[in-house]
C-alpha cells in the first residue's frame, strides 16, 4: 500500500553569525550548511495498518510524514502510495488521504468548527447527505456535537483537536497521517482519541501513521513502530517483538506475603527489589519448576515485561553513543 | 477551485467580516477618506489652471475613480492573501495547502474577500458614473472602459502577487511590496506629467500607465491599438510567470520548513 | 537602560541583514518625491503665472522635495507591531518581562531609524547653516527637530493602541500615508490653503512634522516662530503621553479578557 524504497532527504539552512560584527560578514554571503533529515528510509506499510513513527527530537519523523503526504519530494529513492507518487499531488491522491498537522491548524480561528467543516465538504466534494451523517457520527463519537457551532478560538486545546481529527476524516480517508496528535490534550481526551482511531481502523479499514514523542500514544495505537534516530530507521517491528528482544533474560516478579522467598531458591539467581518483592531470572539451564512451594505466601508472579518507554529510551541512548 | 467551494469563501468572509465589525467599519471608512483625500488634492491642483498638459478637471476625477475602482476591485478579491502569504510562509501555516486536491494557487489567492472595500468600490462606481454621464464621451469607447477594467484589475493582481511571492525566499518583503503600490500610485497621475523616458518605460517596459491612465485614455479614445495588445500579450506572459514562480515557491517552502 | 540599548542594537543589527530592504526604501521614495514634483512642474507649465502663492517654481519643488524627505523619518511602521503582537498574542511574552512598553517601542524605532536619522540632521545641519542662518536659529532648529520626531513617535504609539480594538491594521496604512501626505502639507504647502483652514492645520501633528520643519529648514521664518511651535509641540507629546497610557491601560484590560 505505502512504499518506501531509499529515501533520502536534505536540508539547507543557513547559520548567521553572532552580533552585529557577524550581521556585517553576513552582509556579503551567509554561509550554507547542509542537514541530513532522512538517510536511505526502506519502509512499507500495509492496509489497516497502525503504525508509529518514533524518535527524538529532530530525528526525521515530520519530514517522513511530509514526504508520504507529498508536501516535500524525496531527493533521492522513490516513495509508492497507493498506487501514486505522493509529490505529484494528484486529486485523486489528495482525495485518499487525511492529515493532521498537530503543531499547525486547519480550523478557522474566527469561525465555528463547522465552518472549516463545509469548506472542506467542498474541497473534498463530499455530498450533503453523506456529509450530515458522517459529521454526526465523528462529532458524536469525539463527544464534541455540541461544540460545533462555537467559534474555533473559543475551544478547549482538547476539542481544538478533536476537530482537527474531524477535518482530516470528513472525507473518508484511505489512509490517515498525524503528526503529534495528541500535543498538549489532557489524558481523558487522549483516550478518547485513541478510542476514535481505533474504531477507525477496524470499522473502515483506514491505515493510520502516526508520530508522537508520548509512548502512551504508540503503546495504545500501534501495532507496529519504526524507530528513527538521526535520519535511519533503526528498528521496524511490532511492539510485542521488540519488548521481546529487550527483555534479554527470563526473568520474573514475585510478590509475596511474608519477607521470605516462598520456595527452595538455591537454584536461581535472586535479587531483592524492596520487602515482600523479588526478581527472579532464570538461565539457560536452570528448571522451570520451582520446588517446595509455599503457595499460601505468594501474592503473585509475573513475567517482567519493560516499559515501551524505557526500550526506546535504551535505543535513543545508545543510538547517541 | 469550484463554484461551490468559491461560495464557501465568500460566506465565510461575511461572516468574518462580521465577526470584527468594527475593523470592517473603519476599513470602509478608511477607504473613503482616502478617496476623498485623492479628490481634494485634485481639487487644489485644478485651482491655478483650468487644464494640466491637457487633462481637464474632469478627466482627472475620472483618472482617480477609475484607479479606486481598479484597486478596491483587487482589494475585494485578492487583497487578504496577500497581506497573509509572507507571514503563513514565515509561521510555516501553509503546509495543509499542500494535501487539498484543488489548485493550490487559486485556492490561497481567492480564499478570502476583503468585503469591506466594496463600500469603497460602489462609492468610486458610482462617481464615476455620474462624472462619465456629464461627459461627453462615445458610447462605444465607454463600452470598451468596461470592458478593459477586469484586465486592469488582474494586472495589479499579478504584479502583487508576483511581489509578494518573494516572501518565499525572502523573509522580510514588505518593502519589497511596496514596489507594485509605488508604481500604481505614480500611475493613478496623468502620465503626461512624466518625463518622456518614464512614459515609455511604465507603458513600453512594465504597462503600469496602460493599466491605471488606460481606461481613461480609452474613454477619451486616445489610446492605441497596439499599446493595448502589448498590454494583453504582457498579462499572458505575467500569468505564466506567477504561476511557475507559484509552484518553485512552493517547492522552496515545503523544503525550507 | 541597558536591555534598551539591547533592543536597538540587535534592531541595526536586523536592518542589516534585510540589506535589501534598505535599498528598494530608498527607490520608493525618490520615486513618490518625484510624482509629486513632476505634477507641480506639469501646473507650472500649464499656468500663466510664474508664482502659486508665494512660491516661485524653485520654491515649491524645494519645498515639495524638503518636505517629503522628512516623512523617510516619519514614518507609521511602529503603528502595525502593536497590533500584530495583540491578533498572536505574542503581547503576552512581552507583557510578562520587565519592559515598558513604550521604551520598548521607542529603542526599536530609534534602532530601525538610527541611519536615517543621523544623516538628517547632519543635512538639515548643514542646509540651515549653507542659507546663512545665525547659531541661534540653526540651535533653536535642531531643538524643534528633535522635538517634533518625539512627538510624531507618541503619535504613531497613540495610533498602536488602535490595535486593541481592531484586528486588520493594513488599511490604517494607507489611509495614515494619505492623511500625512495632505496635512502634512507633502502633497502641496498648506499656506496654499484659505487662511483659516491653514491655522487649524499647521497645529496637528501632521502639519509639525511636514510644512512646519520644512518651512524651519528653508529658513523661511523668524526664532518666535519656531519658538511658539517648539512650545505646541511640547503640549502635543505631554498630551498624547497621557492619552497613550489611558488607551493602554483600556486596551490592556481588553486584552487580558481575549485571553488569546
Amino acid at each position: 500500500m505505502i512504499e518506501c524504497k531509499n529515501v533520502s532527504y536534505k536540508y539547507e539552512t543557513f547559520e548567521k553569525k553572532a552580533g552585529l560584527k557577524g550581521s556585517i560578514l553576513d552582509f556579503g554571503k551567509r554561509e550554507k550548511k547542509e542537514v541530513t533529515a532522512l538517510d536511505d528510509i526502506n519502509l512499507s506499510i500495509v492496509e489497516g495498518d497502525i503504525i508509529g513513527i518514533l524518535g527524538p527530537n529532530g530525528a526525521g519523523k515530520t519530514t517522513l510524514i511530509k514526504l508520504l503526504t507529498g508536501i516535500i519530494k524525496p531527493q533521492q529513492g522513490t516513495i509508492d502510495s497507493l498506487g501514486c507518487n505522493p509529490f505529484s499531488k494528484t486529486p485523486n491522491y489528495l482525495s485518499q488521504i487525511g492529515v493532521v498537522l498537530g503543531q499547525k491548524t486547519q480550523l478557522i480561528w474566527d469561525l465555528p468548527a463547522f465552518e472549516t467543516l463545509k469548506m472542506l465538504q467542498a474541497i473534498y466534494n463530499v455530498s450533503n447527505a453523506s456529509f450530515s451523517v458522517r459529521l454526526k457520527y465523528l462529532t458524536e463519537k469525539l463527544q464534541i456535537a455540541d461544540k460545533l457551532f462555537i467559534p474555533v478560538r473559543k475551544l478547549s486545546l482538547g476539542e481544538r483537536i478533536k476537530f482537527e481529527l474531524v477535518c482530516s476524516v470528513i472525507h473518508s480517508p484511505k489512509v490517515l497521517f498525524l503528526d503529534e496528535p495528541t500535543i498538549g490534550v489532557d489524558i481523558v481526551s487522549q483516550y478518547a482519541i485513541y478510542d476514535f482511531l481505533h474504531e477507525l481502523n477496524s470499522k473502515e479499514k483506514t491505515t493510520i501513521i502516526l508520530t508522537s514523542h508520548y509512548m502512551n500514544d504508540i503503546e495504545k495505537m500501534a501495532n507496529r513502530i519504526a524507530v528513527i534516530i538521526k535520519g535511519k530507521i533503526v528498528k521496524e517491528s511490532t511492539i510485542d517483538e521488540i519488548r521481546k528482544e529487550y527483555s534479554t533474560q527470563n526473568c520474573y516478579i514475585i510478590e509475596t506475603k511474608e519477607n521470605k522467598i516462598p520456595f527452595d531458591a538455591k537454584a536461581y539467581r535472586i535479587e531483592r527489589i524492596e520487602s515482600c518483592k523479588y526478581k527472579l531470572y532464570l538461565n539457560e539451564d536452570s528448571e522451570n519448576i520451582l520446588n517446595n512451594v509455599n503457595i499460601s505466601n505468594i501474592v503473585s508472579i509475573r513475567e517482567e515485561v519493560p516499559k515501551l518507554e524505557e526500550i526506546i529510551f535504551k535505543m535513543f541512548t545508545q543510538e547517541n553513543q | 477551485m469550484n463554484k461551490r467551494l468559491y461560495k464557501v469563501f465568500i460566506s465565510q468572509s461575511i461572516q468574518e467580516c462580521l465577526v470584527y465589525r468594527s475593523t470592517s467599519i473603519f476599513v470602509a471608512l478608511f477607504g473613503i477618506m482616502f478617496f476623498s483625500i485623492e479628490m481634494i488634492t485634485g481639487i487644489i491642483y485644478y485651482e491655478y489652471s483650468d487644464t494640466i498638459l491637457g487633462w481637464t478637471r474632469n478627466d482627472y476625477f475620472s483618472l482617480i475613480c477609475t484607479s479606486n475602482i481598479i484597486l478596491s476591485m483587487y482589494q475585494v478579491l485578492f487583497v487578504s492573501a496577500h497581506e497573509n502569504l509572507s507571514d503563513d510562509i514565515i509561521e510555516g501555516n501553509l503546509d495543509y495547502v499542500f494535501v487539498r486536491p484543488v489548485k493550490s494557487f487559486w485556492y490561497y489567492a481567492l480564499y478570502r474577500l476583503d468585503i469591506p472595500s466594496a463600500v469603497n468600490l460602489v462609492i468610486a462606481i458610482i462617481i464615476q458614473m455620474v462624472i462619465i454621464s456629464k461627459s461627453n464621451y462615445y458610447r462605444i469607447n465607454i463600452i470598451e472602459y468596461v470592458i478593459f477594467i477586469p484586465f486592469a484589475m488582474m494586472f495589479v493582481f499579478l504584479v502583487n502577487q508576483l511581489m509578494v511571492m518573494f516572501s518565499f525566499w525572502k523573509e522580510k518583503t514588505n518593502k519589497l511590496m511596496g514596489v507594485p503600490e509605488s508604481l500604481i500610485d505614480a500611475s493613478t497621475r496623468p502620465k503626461v506629467i512624466y518625463p518622456n523616458s518614464i512614459i515609455f518605460f511604465l507603458t513600453w517596459v512594465l504597462p503600469f500607465f496602460t493599466a491605471i491612465n488606460g481606461p481613461v485614455e480609452i474613454l477619451k479614445g486616445n489610446i492605441s491599438v497596439v499599446e493595448l495588445v502589448w498590454f494583453i500579450i504582457f498579462l499572458v506572459v505575467l500569468s505564466i510567470i506567477v504561476g511557475m514562480v507559484w509552484k518553485r515557491g512552493l517547492a522552496k517552502y515545503a523544503s525550507a520548513n | 537602560m541597558n536591555k534598551y540599548l539591547r533592543i536597538l542594537y540587535s534592531q541595526i543589527s536586523s536592518q542589516l541583514i534585510y540589506k535589501f530592504d534598505t535599498c528598494v526604501k530608498l527607490a520608493l521614495k525618490v520615486m513618490q518625491i518625484l510624482t509629486t514634483v513632476f505634477i507641480w512642474k506639469a501646473i507650472y507649465i500649464s499656468n500663466e503665472y510664474n508664482y502659486i502663492g508665494e512660491y516661485s517654481y524653485n520654491n515649491m519643488i524645494m519645498y515639495i522635495i524638503l518636505a517629503n524627505v522628512a516623512s523617510v523619518i516619519f514614518s507609521f511602521e511602529p503603528c502595525f507591531r502593536l497590533g500584530t503582537l495583540i491578533h498572536s498574542g505574542k503581547l503576552t511574552t512581552l507583557l510578562l518581562r520587565p519592559i515598558h512598553l513604550l521604551y520598548e517601542s521607542f529603542a526599536r524605532y530609534m534602532g530601525s531609524k538610527i541611519l536615517e536619522v543621523t544623516v538628517y540632521l547632519i543635512l538639515a545641519f548643514f542646509m540651515i547653516n549653507a542659507q546663512g542662518a545665525d547659531i541661534l536659529y540653526v540651535f533653536f532648529a535642531l531643538i524643534f527637530l528633535l522635538l517634533a520626531f518625539l512627538m510624531f513617535f507618541m503619535c504613531v504609539s497613540v495610533i498602536s493602541t488602535i490595535g486593541f480594538w481592531i484586528i486588520q491594521m493594513w488599511p490604517l496604512r494607507s489611509i495614515l500615508t494619505a492623511i500625512y501626505l495632505l496635512m502634512g502639507g507633502l502633497y502641496f504647502p498648506l499656506d496654499l490653503l484659505p487662511k483659516p483652514y491653514y491655522m487649524v492645520l499647521s497645529v496637528t501633528p501632521f502639519a509639525i512634522v511636514g510644512h512646519v520643519l520644512t518651512k524651519v529648514l528653508t529658513c523661511q521664518v523668524e526664532n518666535t516662530f519656531i519658538l511658539y511651535y517648539c512650545l505646541i509641540t511640547l503640549i502635543w507629546i505631554v498630551f498624547l503621553y497621557y492619552i497613550y497610557n489611558i488607551l493602554l491601560s483600556k486596551g490592556l484590560k481588553k486584552y487580558e479578557g481575549m485571553g488569546n
